[in-house]
């Protein structure tokens, strides 16, 4: 009985969430009429996929999409050199001021974005990054979370590994590159798909921080296939560019899947302990 | 081999750990550091590996000076107690890594790699990872990545303490074999007083950051230069008494006999027994004396708890110490006891 109960529970949980994926889908195929239905229809009585061809086009889906990855790729590139070395300073280097720098970047963490956002425009707009790709990625080479993430891991790493490493002959930058790196990949790779994900879906950056379609992306796409002023009907067309924006986020979920679960589920090494005999 | 002069470490938070300290070590010696937690056993090797900047006073190694350099660029391998090994590599890549590092040709490498593998019995364990090795062989891959690079001085601090009793003694004798095999000098911190005594052909007892005494194991456990060396070395450490005048007299529990044997050249002591320990082939007995001070007894007899003693120390078996605890020559006793 109880057993039953919690299943039905799951069950409307897992509803709730992958209803509005489904119904995105499902839309996405729908005709016009069909998708103005009251009550709304779930499922397309006929196929529609061109309404894809529609939206491809009238998003101009390539070039949004190429700003896209670009700037979440530039990002990702941005992090992993800014916020590895600093991970690596906060957790394993002794330096002035390293507590009070430290609690600034966890304090980072619980500030939202809607109370810095002014700032970093009116910085932006002075040196005239407004409508560029630097100026969409560079504030965001620095992620509190990232760092977060980063030094909780790399403070488990014993110091004699990296004396090892200096003694092998490295520099520092080598220590990083070639042992805490690598030993810290599932969080690095964990923390890197976060910030793929809120980057690729981010819209209220990037539509404060562009008015150029030169430099926008594909959340900016799809919301101009709503027209403005046009009542909006053209839900089907919209749903299509929905779906083919997240295709390379599905993607990159499904190819890094087994990295993202080994990351999250990650606790205490076995193989870092010197074990009795 | 290595000297340090005049060294000085103080830490960023004003700690000075060790100020004038000066320490010859000779070529192909094998000198055991011994002292208490925090008396800079540690710090001396971490200075000497270059792990840790010395304050002032410089360290040369093979007639450099090498105060200046970077720990890979000393000549020194260095072995950690939790071996440190990287766990994100094989055996194999463990030991080369260091090797690629200093630009050594693919060919030399893989020679050397046979060579120290062959050296510590790993070769069939050349592509596992750490994480699939016992206690014993971890440490057998660290030994075998400080022996690789060939150095003029090994430093190891306490390399085989996380292992079992039967595994250490494997391995201490393992560890006398490739030092004959090696030649190098070796400089090694251990608690285990019998590992000291057996690995050591010097040893130098620390305290506070000072040499306490400097010299052959037998010269520290026959003929300590102070109090502090007489009571830290030996299990127990020798008893140590104060006399009237100022002065202190000490000896082994080892060295104490029952009885009152006429004409003895020594002293006297007469105390109860306040308690027993059996230790197997000896009892371990802590004895109070008339004037209440205690000291510990060896011996192979059965005496119960409460029993009033006589006791000797043979006059060769006294220590004596002056005012300040220095070693200082044995008068005649004349029963000067307590």
């Amino acid at each position: 009985m109880r057993a039953a109960a919690r299943a039905a529970g799951f069950t409307a949980l897992i509803l709730i969430f992958v209803f509005p994926m489904f119904f995105m889908v499902s839309a996405s195929f729908m005709s016009r009429y069909e998708v103005n239905m009251t009550p709304p229809a779930l499922l397309p009585s006929e196929f529609h996929p061109e309404n894809y061809a529609t939206a491809w086009s009238r998003m101009n889906f390539v070039h949004y999409l190429r700003n896209s990855l670009l700037s979440t790729f530039i990002t990702i590139a941005g992090q992993l050199v800014v916020c590895v070395p600093c991970a690596y300073a906060f957790a394993k280097k002794q330096f002035r001021f390293k507590k009070t720098l430290y609690c600034l970047v966890l304090f980072d963490l619980i500030v939202p974005a809607q109370t810095i956002f002014l700032q970093i425009y009116i910085l932006e707009s002075r040196i005239g990054w407004i409508n560029t790709m630097r100026g969409l990625t560079a504030p965001f080479f620095y992620s509190a979370f990232t760092i977060f993430s980063l030094v909780q891991y790399f403070r488990t790493i014993p110091d004699e590994i990296l004396d090892a490493a200096r003694l092998d002959g490295c520099s520092e930058i080598r220590v990083i590159t070639h042992i805490m790196a690598p030993m810290a990949r599932p969080i690095i790779i964990t923390a890197m798909i976060f910030t793929f994900v809120y980057k690729w879906n981010d819209y209220f950056w990037t539509s404060i921080l562009t008015t150029d379609e030169a430099v926008r992306t594909l959340p900016m796409a799809v919301q101009n296939l709503m027209p403005v002023g046009h009542s909006a009907r053209e839900w089907h067309i919209i749903m299509a560019g929905n779906v083919m924006a997240l295709v390379p986020m599905l993607a990159v979920y499904v190819l890094a899947n087994r990295a993202i679960k080994s990351g999250l589920i990650f606790s205490g090494r076995k193989d870092l302990e010197a074990p009795r005999s | 081999m290595i000297s340090i002069r005049n060294l000085k470490k103080t830490y960023p938070n004003g700690f000075t750990v060790m100020e004038n300290f000066n320490l010859e070590i000779e070529p192909g010696s094998f000198t055991v550091l011994v002292g208490p937690s925090g008396c800079g056993k540690t710090t001396l090797i971490r200075l000497i590996s270059g792990l840790e900047r010395v304050t002032e006073g410089s360290i040369w190694i093979a007639g450099k000076d090498v105060t200046r350099h970077e720990p890979g660029d000393r000549g020194v391998a260095v072995v950690f107690q939790n071996y440190a090994l990287y766990p994100h590599m094989t055996v194999e890549k463990n030991i080369s890594f260091g090797l690629r590092n200093f630009g050594r040709g693919k060919d030399e490498i893989k020679k050397i790699l046979a060579e120290v593998l062959e050296m510590v019995g790993l070769t069939e364990h050349a592509g596992k990872k750490p994480s699939a090795l016992s206690g014993g062989q971890r440490q057998r891959v660290a030994l075998a990545r400080a022996i690789s690079k060939s150095p003029d001085v090994f430093l190891m601090d306490e390399p085989l303490s996380n292992l079992d009793a039967p595994l250490r003694a494997q391995m201490r004798g393992e560890l006398a074999r490739l030092r004959q095999k090696l030649g190098a000098t070796f400089v090694y911190i251990t608690h285990d007083q019998a590992e000291a005594m057996s690995l050591g052909d010097h040893i130098a007892v620390m305290d506070g950051g000072r040499i306490m005494q400097y010299g052959t194991p037998e010269d520290i456990y026959d003929l300590p230069a102070n109090i502090f060396t007489a009571r830290f070395i030996g299990d127990p450490g020798m008893n140590i008494l104060p006399l009237k005048d100022g002065r202190y007299i000490g000896f082994r529990g080892q060295k104490v006999g029952i009885g009152r044997p006429a004409g003895l050249d020594g002293i006297f002591i007469e105390g109860a027994v306040s308690s027993r320990e059996n230790l197997g082939d000896a009892y371990r007995y802590r004895i109070t004396a008339q004037d209440g001070t205690q000291f510990e007894m060896r011996h192979s007899e059965r005496v119960e708890v409460g029993r009033h003693l006589d006791m000797f120390v043979k006059r060769n078996d006294l220590h004596a110490f002056d005012e300040r605890g220095i070693r200082a020559e044995v008068r005649t006793p004349g029963g000067a006891a307590p």
